[in-house]
């Protein structure tokens, strides 16, 4: 017998629960040598702005104990290059590809998802609203509810496609941000976005990274990422993609009996290009052993001690 | 093709005081340039988590597939994992990656390798294939220091594919061989031979590279370096590893990434004071 691994989100029906990390798995187009793109559950795209940008000094990136700190500065070749370049291959994949948009200001989000409008083979838009390592990565939109939901309420006044809203761990309350999108349309969430981190040189007495701090992704951030997920999922009706520090199978069940509707694998496709279609393996083989017939049973099933809820 | 290759262990133990040699069994034979490295890790590694990045010195293709050597130094966390590793244990490692050194740039030059401390096991395949082209080759090895009457085996096997007196050892503390840093061993030979055409290859720590980067600048002599960068994958998606250089591409005008559009770049083409 076997599992049916599709899920739902905004309308759009996914094969599996597994999406690819923006930032994390380039344009798609790098790990086509690697395996099918057809297999995954989605892709989410490189941060794609207006115009170019050409990102953060080096060094951007630092290992960290399971983790790592990154200031890439979205870096990315911005949304016209992507359309013209990018998508026509892209798209040739069976799987649905989300492109992650974010801008300096308000009007330049909505110009990213205007000139996204006219594209063909994109199935959302997923709203970085949420990026610790540059001004223009929609920080001070991530961090107040009001102007999260005001940004998110202009986005979708124009996006022909589902908006997907990425929040970031460092607001203050992620929870009330979660629910003023809600309330202002947003189709789904993704949660979470890398915590502000800092590492620092004990020789030079200096930073580690250029920029100074950076935002922590990797295992080391996995059960913060859970636990806001789970929050996050019993505050709003709106589904949830959890994002986290996910490096296994278990790590991916864990999200989704907390709440998540889908996942995504960020960091771990750095090491293991293949980790997420390992990962995908993995889902289907622990549903035959436990003889789950669809991947949705396990939606939400934690059994919270009522005490402690 | 770049690919995860899992790799048996066929010996791994310290060669000098600081240096160690890892040989490897891959089951297949794979093309590799010069200069190109690997990113490795030890079966089911958790932490480190990254891969570390290990240039291929050496390569054997035989019946059952090709044995790959690699020099390095235990530095870290994850290299001290690396040294750990028995023979038999097992390692995947993806590659082979980055552009490689171009050994075809001026055929009639003679080439001049360059290396300091860790930075030789880079030019070993290069030497063997400039040689084996039957270029005029020499090398330049500088270390800070150097315990005396020690054997350094990795310049034997430079022996071997070179002219024993075309390889010239420098050291910082005048230990053994050139009493000065390797620069200016290699300055010292063009004042003294001033040869019209060569081709400078370095591979070694930033301030040794710059001043190679000034040295061919001031004799008009082009000049390949192999730039190090930290790096989370290794193939380009992490952008970690991005170093400023002149003109990249219309998008990026900068930004190049050592592990794709390098390691091996151009020593104008990279602006010194941003690295």
């Amino acid at each position: 017998m076997s599992c049916d691994l599709s899920v739902e989100i905004a309308g759009l029906r996914f094969k599996n629960p597994i999406l690819t990390a923006s930032g994390t798995f380039g344009y798609g187009l790098e790990f086509a040598s690697w395996f099918d793109l057809g297999r995954l559950g989605g892709i989410c795209t490189k941060g794609l702005s207006l115009e170019p940008l050409e990102g953060n000094p080096p060094p951007r990136i630092v290992e960290t104990h399971g983790g790592m700190l990154n200031s890439i500065g979205l870096q990315n070749i911005g949304v016209r290059a992507f359309v013209a370049e990018k998508l026509p291959q892209l798209r040739q994949f069976q799987t649905h590809i989300i492109a992650n948009v974010f801008g300096s200001c308000f009007e330049e989000y909505l110009e990213v998802i205007r000139i996204l409008n006219d594209a063909e083979g994109i199935s959302a838009y997923e709203l970085n609203i949420s990026c610790p390592n540059v001004k223009a990565g929609g920080m001070e939109f991530g961090n107040d509810p009001d102007e999260a939901a005001r940004l998110t309420e202009a986005c979708k006044r124009i996006a022909r496609r589902p908006i997907i809203v990425k929040l970031s761990p460092n607001a203050g309350d992620i929870v009330r941000v979660a629910r003023a999108v809600e309330e202002a349309g947003a189709d789904a969430l993704s949660a979470i976005n890398t915590i502000l981190g800092l590492s620092v040189d004990i020789y030079t007495r200096r930073p580690r990274l250029a920029t100074g701090m950076g935002g922590l992704s990797g295992p080391a951030i996995k059960p913060i990422a859970l636990r806001m997920v789970y929050q996050i999922t019993h505050a709003v009706r709106i589904p949830v993609i959890g994002i986290g520090g996910i490096a296994t199978v278990e790590d991916a069940l864990e999200f989704l009996i907390a709440g998540a509707t889908a996942v995504q694998i960020g960091t771990a496709n750095y090491y293991d290009p293949l980790a997420s279609i390992k990962i995908i393996e993995g889902l289907k083989r622990f549903c035959e052993q436990h003889g789950i017939t669809t991947i949705r049973s396990l939606i939400g099933s934690l059994q919270m001690n009522e005490r402690l809820a | 093709m770049m690919r995860d290759h899992r790799v048996r262990i066929l010996s791994n133990a310290p060669e000098t005081l600081t240096y160690w040699r890892l040989r490897v069994r891959l089951s297949e034979t794979i093309a590799i340039r010069p200069g190109q490295f690997v990113m490795a890790r030890t079966r089911e590694q958790w932490e480190p988590i990254w891969r570390r990045a290990l240039v291929i010195y050496r390569a054997e293709e035989h019946a059952e597939g090709m044995d790959l050597e690699f020099l390095y130094k235990v530095l870290g966390r994850g290299t001290a994992l690396l040294s750990r590793q028995r023979p038999g244990d097992e390692l995947e490692m993806l590659g082979p990656l980055g552009n490689g050194f171009p050994h075809d740039a001026d055929p009639d030059a003679e080439a001049l390798l360059i290396s300091g401390g860790i930075g030789l096991p880079a030019l070993y395949l290069l030497a063997e294939a400039l040689a084996r082209d039957g270029r005029a080759v020499r090398l330049f090895h500088g270390e800070p220091t150097v315990e005396p009457e020690r054997p350094l085996p990795f310049l034997d096997d430079f022996a071997r594919v070179l002219e024993p007196e075309a390889i010239t050892l420098a050291t910082e503390d005048g230990s053994r061989g050139f009493p000065g840093l390797v620069t200016e061993a290699v300055e010292a030979y063009l004042e003294r031979t001033r040869p019209g055409r060569a081709v400078l290859y370095a591979c070694g720590p930033t301030p040794m590279l710059r001043r190679v980067a000034e040295i061919a600048a001031q004799r008009r002599l082009p000049a390949y370096v192999s730039l190090e960068a930290r790096m989370a994958c290794g193939f380009g998606v992490c952008l970690g590893c991005a170093v400023k250089t002149q003109f990249a591409s219309e998008h990026m005008p900068h930004y190049r990434r050592v592990c794709a559009e390098g390691p091996i770049f151009r020593a104008e083409e990279v602006i010194w004071d941003e690295l």
